[in-house]
């Protein structure tokens, strides 16, 4: 996706690194870690959905990198989705490998998948990378229900274990949505200073003008591979924890039209921050939550915003409510 | 080996119904610079009503087709004011492929609200008969799938090479600004675009329907085969639309024969992405903007 802010990287940055130290930041930062802390408290029926939102925020957010800030479009992010679900479920299930150990291995193993990719990949440009990716997408759901013997077919690998931290079983929706507070924090600071260190301008760069940041001697194609190394590891570990959590992996859950949501999230949202795929991940997974009767409209509902959003928000929700405040 | 000429025809079949819907996104393409994703939803969308139709009306399935391609092309042009000319007009065309992707979703939930989660199909146009060549047996809807695709070609050709209004196409398609200084009205030529792509996609969905099942989650698979297609070809390209369409539905029907139908998939995507790395333009494209 090419930026929406067509100034030069620099003047982009240089107020968001400002705004960071700002105490008023710092109060607005606090007071969402503590109705982070409490929100199971406030509504415990909705914990499995945060959990799953939680998730979707932590593949959003690697994408965020990508997309947002190197602007290249992948629509295959569950490639790496499956990788971490599926190898984390097999090594386990089938080979009683410890959990994190197992998590760990196939994030580094989708790293190494997409550093391979990336640098073929990431030479084509707009569309073609959008094409091909999408291909990649899927190829992932045909492999996931066409390798029955190894990933279950169509009915999914059932029986996968939770995940186990020393001697803790993080089974419970609550355990779950801790340990995902932690993740995604993590994953949320490593993108804010990511985003605001000479690496995420650069990134800022080859998205505004790749020929230009070129020149400036900034070597696209490698932040480019990296970028998408970062954001498959991202999707990984959000793999692993999903298969974790609901003890199973299906081809659905990798399935092309879950690749373009995850898209759909984070233009929703908002890209090039880190709220916004919060809220795109809420939105979206949400949407069927509101109510029974609603469910079946929210493939419907969620396409309609997508395209009004696009049109009239371009930096998605949250850019409208920034702008908003700000104002 | 009649077995093999078998799964020849039947992939043809299927390549043709994707060819139908890579020349929409082809020439919406070409004109607006917007790649139509949901282009595989409208036909999807277009069989289904073709069924309802069908029923309702108690028509023979064949009437379908004249009732709902225009009613297509009506559509088409309804959804360019609506969503795409304001999409366009903010959007840069990176942007465009999400509104596209939202308008699939869009039509996928519609399609689940109206007609449910249930696979559909309709009677074959002329009836079961199928025509035996030595020992190939070819159902006869394949036929007349093969044959929209010809009319279609040769209708889309005779436009764009043999009237004004073509060569104002053209000139829109190799340039927009120049074209608009010389007096062209380059938004109604949008407007022509999509909703000659509208009766496209209808007329891929009405041929497609008795010959296959469709239901709300097919459109993204004929969404991604048409992208795929369009893109393979050679994007602006009609007969790389026709080919990539082709040699897609070819690649497909020759792999599960030998594989189950999944890995088929996945051998297909793998030949056309290498295909994309080796050769960035496509089969016949001339686009020397692919690679940075």
């Amino acid at each position: 996706m090419t930026t929406q802010e067509q100034t030069t990287p620099t003047t982009a940055a240089r107020p968001q690194a400002g705004r960071g130290r700002s105490p008023q930041r710092l109060v607005v930062a606090a007071v969402a870690v503590v109705v982070a802390l409490v929100l199971p408290l406030l509504v415990p029926g909705w914990l499995g959905l945060l959990v799953i939102a939680g998730i979707f925020f932590l593949i959003v957010l690697g994408l965020n990198l990508l997309m947002g800030y190197a602007g290249q479009v992948s629509l295959g992010q569950t490639l790496f989705m499956a990788i971490g679900g599926y190898g984390a479920g097999l090594l386990t299930l089938r080979w009683h490998w410890p959990t994190l150990v197992a998590m760990i291995v196939m994030a580094v193993v989708s790293a190494a998948v997409a550093a391979g990719l990336g640098t073929v990949f990431l030479r084509l440009r707009g569309y073609y990378l959008a094409l091909a990716t999408l291909g990649l997408a899927v190829i992932t759901e045909s492999l996931a229900s066409g390798l029955t013997g190894f990933t279950g077919g169509p009915s999914g690998l059932v029986g996968v274990p939770s995940l186990r931290l020393g001697t803790f079983d993080v089974f419970s929706d609550q355990a779950n949505y801790y340990l995902l507070l932690v993740v995604c924090g993590l994953g949320a600071w490593f993108v804010g200073n990511l985003q605001r260190s000479q690496t995420g301008r650069a990134l800022s760069a080859i998205a505004a003008d790749p020929a230009a940041a070129t020149m400036l001697g900034i070597n696209a194609a490698r932040y480019k591979t990296s970028a998408f190394v970062v954001s498959a590891v991202y999707a990984s570990l959000g793999g692993s924890l999903y298969a974790f959590y609901l003890r199973f992996i299906s081809p659905e859950v990798v399935g092309v039209t879950v690749a373009l949501s995850i898209v759909i999230m984070l233009a929703l949202g908002g890209a090039r921050t880190i709220v916004g795929p919060l809220l795109g991940a809420l939105v979206i997974q949400g949407l069927p939550e509101v109510g029974q009767s609603f469910a079946s409209w929210s493939p419907f509902v969620a396409g309609v915003v997508l395209i009004v959003v696009i049109t009239y928000l371009p930096r998605g929700i949250w850019g409208a409510i920034k702008k908003a405040v700000q104002r | 080996m009649s077995g093999l000429i078998q799964v020849i025809v039947g992939g043809l079949a299927d390549g043709g119904v994707y060819a139908l819907i890579a020349l929409g996104v082809s020439l919406v393409y070409s004109i607006s610079r917007i790649i139509n994703l949901a282009q595989g939803g409208f036909v999807v969308l277009a069989a289904l009503l073709a069924v309802s139709i069908q029923q309702w009306l108690g028509v023979p399935p064949l009437v379908t087709v004249v009732i709902v391609v225009p009613l297509f092309a009506l559509l088409m042009a309804v959804v360019e004011r609506l969503v795409m000319a304001p999409a366009a007009a903010r959007a840069t065309p990176d942007r465009m492929l999400l509104v596209t992707v939202g308008l699939l979703q869009a039509i996928g939930g519609l399609l689940l609200l109206v007609w449910g989660n249930l696979p559909y199909t309709m009677q074959p146009f002329s009836g079961d008969t199928a025509i035996t060549i030595g020992g190939v047996r070819i159902v006869s809807q394949y036929l007349w799938i093969i044959g929209a695709l010809v009319v279609t070609v040769a209708a889309l050709w005779f436009l764009v090479q043999r009237t004004s209004l073509g060569l104002t196409m053209r000139a829109t398609a190799s340039n927009p600004e120049a074209a608009a200084l010389q007096g062209i009205n380059v938004g109604r030529i949008r407007l022509i675009a999509f909703s000659l792509a509208g009766a496209m996609a209808a007329l891929a969905g009405t041929t497609v329907i008795p010959a296959t099942f469709l239901q709300f989650s097919t459109v993204t698979p004929y969404a991604v085969a048409g992208f795929i297609a369009a893109v393979a070809g050679g994007l602006g390209s009609t007969a790389g639309a026709v080919v990539g369409g082709l040699v897609l539905g070819l690649l497909q029907g020759l792999f599960s024969r030998y594989t189950s139908g999944d890995l088929a998939q996945v051998i297909a995507m793998a030949v056309l992405i290498v295909l994309l790395l080796v050769r960035p333009t496509g089969l016949l494209g001339k686009t020397s903007e692919v690679r940075r």
